[in-house]
This record gives structure tokens, C-alpha cells and sequence, in this order.
């Protein structure tokens, strides 16, 4: 019984600080990242198992956690709200050219970061994108202007 | 500007249910139905206390009727001197087919011999305690006894002994 207690609040505990630590940290790690999310389950393991070493235990312990990311995995599909409570929402870093500095800031994801994706898609000047957005995964999406777009320059002088 | 998706990224809400494969139908309820289990004990720990007597001795053994692998646990003994004379010595003796199916067993008082104790001068409606510790070291069920010998009575009192060990 205390072995099914343990692992819920681990994970409840584990998904609540992963969370809090924002998008960025299921995306590219750096070194101080990693070393958290290498140290997470090393500090737990003894938590959870104890001295119980027994197959019994570890069976009662895997099963738990399959069965709540399972569960936690129907909840978000088929509850939008409490997908947006575990995943967190996707957010604008640039909207037609202009970043979006709170987003920025909340998310910690500096100008050099969106240049970088910048980059990857092909687009040179931060004028020629449409939308940047940082995924629930913490991955940036670049959205460029398309040939019969409002040429952006334009558009932010109309604006 | 805020952080929030604007019109042209957002898609329209679809209907939304879970459905499962064939294979996530059989295999979902078991691996749900441990923990559930966990939850209600059927996994955990379970103690019996078993008493029997004989002409002279009165025995109340507690002991785990269930735990798991390489846990320790405590098989404790009372032994009641019932007769109307001081009893020389009691020997409390745990069946070695059954000692065997653990490891670092643990009497107190020390044993004499193996997986024997010996009290000695056991008055009138006295009660002596023996401890054993016993580590699980083979998951299964075993099963044996213990019995205790009053000096100068003429039966042993024996105890049936049952656990099962998770593996």
C-alpha cells in the first residue's frame, strides 16, 4: 500500500516541479538542467522501494506509475483543461515581426534561442516571421510569411 | 501582445474520446488492478497468532503469515508453564525444514542448538518470551511447525507454522 502512495506523490511531485520549471526543460538541456533531471530519480529511487528490494514491490511501483501516466494520458485527450494543467499552453515568442518580451522573459527563452530556429527554417530577419511559438515540449515553431502574405513590412506600417 | 495563441494558430475544438486497442483492453486491467490491490493490502503484510497447550505448557506463537522477499519479520513465542511444579528447563524448538527457508535467524534468547532455545527454571504460571528474527530467503509457501518440551511432561506442544513470501 505504501508503495502505491509513494510513487503517486512522486510523480504528482515530480510532474508539479517539471512544471513549474517551464517549457524549456523538456527541450534542449543544459548541463544544470540535466543534472536535475539525472538527480530526480537517483534521490526518489530509495524513497519509493525503501529497503523492499523484492519483485513484488517493484512490480506494485511500475505498475502504479504506468497506470497513472495511462490514466493522466486520457485525462488530458479527453479533458482540453487538464491537458492545459499538466502540458501547459503553447506561447507567441514573436507575433509578425515583433517579439513578444513576456513571453520571452516567462519562459526564458532569450532572442539568440529564436534566431537559432530562425535559421533552421531558412528565415534571416526576425521582420520575415509570422509566428515563433514555443510548444508544450519546449521546441520553438517558426511560421514565416508565405509568398501572397501580407508583405511583412507592410503590414507593420498598416498596423 | 500576450503569450496566449491568437486566432490564426488556434484550431477549432473537436469532439474528443478515449479509445483503446484490442491488446490495451486485455492488458490495462491487470496493470491498473495492482495497484488497487496494493492499495487494499493484498500484497502487504498479514499476522496470525496460533495458541496451543498440551498437559503442563500453554504456547501463543504470532507470527507473519505473508510478507515479502528478503524482508525480516518477528516469530514470537509465549510459553506459559500451566503445571503446578517449576519446570527444569523447556526446550522451544523450530522445525528446521521450515528455519531453512530463511536466513539470519535470530533467537532470543541465543539458541543452544540449532533453531532450539532452552529456558530454564519455568515456575508455576510463568511466561517466558522467545524472539526469532527471520529473513525471507525463498518466496513460496512453507510450512512447518514449532513445539516446545517441558522437562518431565509428557507431550510436546506443537504449533503448525504457514507463510507464504512474495517473490
Amino acid at each position: 500500500m505504501e508503495t502505491v502512495l509513494r510513487t503517486g506523490f512522486v510523480y504528482l511531485f515530480v510532474l508539479f516541479v517539471l512544471r513549474l520549471m517551464g517549457k524549456r526543460e523538456f527541450s534542449d538541456l543544459s548541463p544544470v538542467e540535466l543534472i536535475m533531471l539525472l538527480l530526480i530519480p537517483e534521490l526518489f529511487s530509495q524513497g519509493i522501494v525503501r529497503e523492499d528490494f523484492s519483485m513484488t514491490n517493484a512490480v506494485i511501483a511500475v505498475s502504479t506509475l504506468a497506470g497513472l501516466v495511462f490514466v493522466a494520458s486520457a485525462l488530458t485527450y479527453r479533458f482540453p483543461r487538464f491537458g492545459d494543467l499538466v502540458h501547459g499552453r503553447p506561447a507567441v515568442l514573436v507575433a509578425r515581426g515583433e517579439p513578444v518580451r513576456e513571453t520571452m522573459d516567462r519562459e526564458r527563452i532569450p532572442i539568440d534561442e529564436i534566431a537559432s530556429q530562425m535559421r533552421m527554417a531558412g528565415i534571416e530577419r526576425l521582420e520575415d516571421v509570422k509566428w515563433a511559438v514555443v510548444e508544450t515540449s519546449g521546441r520553438v515553431s517558426i511560421v514565416g510569411y508565405r509568398e501572397g502574405d501580407v508583405e511583412p513590412r507592410t503590414e507593420r506600417t498598416v498596423r | 501582445m500576450s503569450g496566449e495563441l491568437p486566432p490564426p494558430l488556434r484550431v477549432s475544438a473537436q469532439p474528443r474520446r478515449v479509445k483503446l486497442h484490442r491488446f490495451q483492453w486485455i492488458g490495462l486491467p491487470p496493470l491498473l488492478a495492482v495497484p488497487l490491490l496494493a492499495l487494499l493490502g493484498v500484497f502487504g503484510e498479514t499476522w496470525t497468532r496460533v495458541d496451543g497447550s498440551g498437559p503442563g505448557l500453554a504456547l501463543s506463537v504470532e507470527y507473519a503469515t505473508r510478507y515479502r522477499y528478503k524482508q525480516i519479520n518477528t516469530l514470537q513465542v509465549r510459553v506459559e508453564n500451566t503445571a503446578t511444579r517449576t519446570l527444569d528447563t523447556v526446550v522451544v524448538a523450530l522445525d528446521s525444514t521450515y528455519a531453512a527457508r530463511f536466513s539470519t535467524l535470530v533467537f532470543v534468547p541465543s539458541a543452544r542448538a540449532p533453531f532450539e532455545v532452552e529456558l530454564v527454571d519455568l515456575e508455576p504460571g510463568e511466561v517466558a518470551l522467545v524472539w526469532v528474527e527471520l529473513q525471507a530467503e525463498r518466496y513460496g509457501r512453507h510450512r512447518g511447525f514449532l513445539e516446545a518440551r517441558g522437562s518431565g511432561l509428557p507431550d510436546t506442544v506443537r504449533i503448525p507454522l504457514r507463510t507464504y513470501i512474495f517473490p
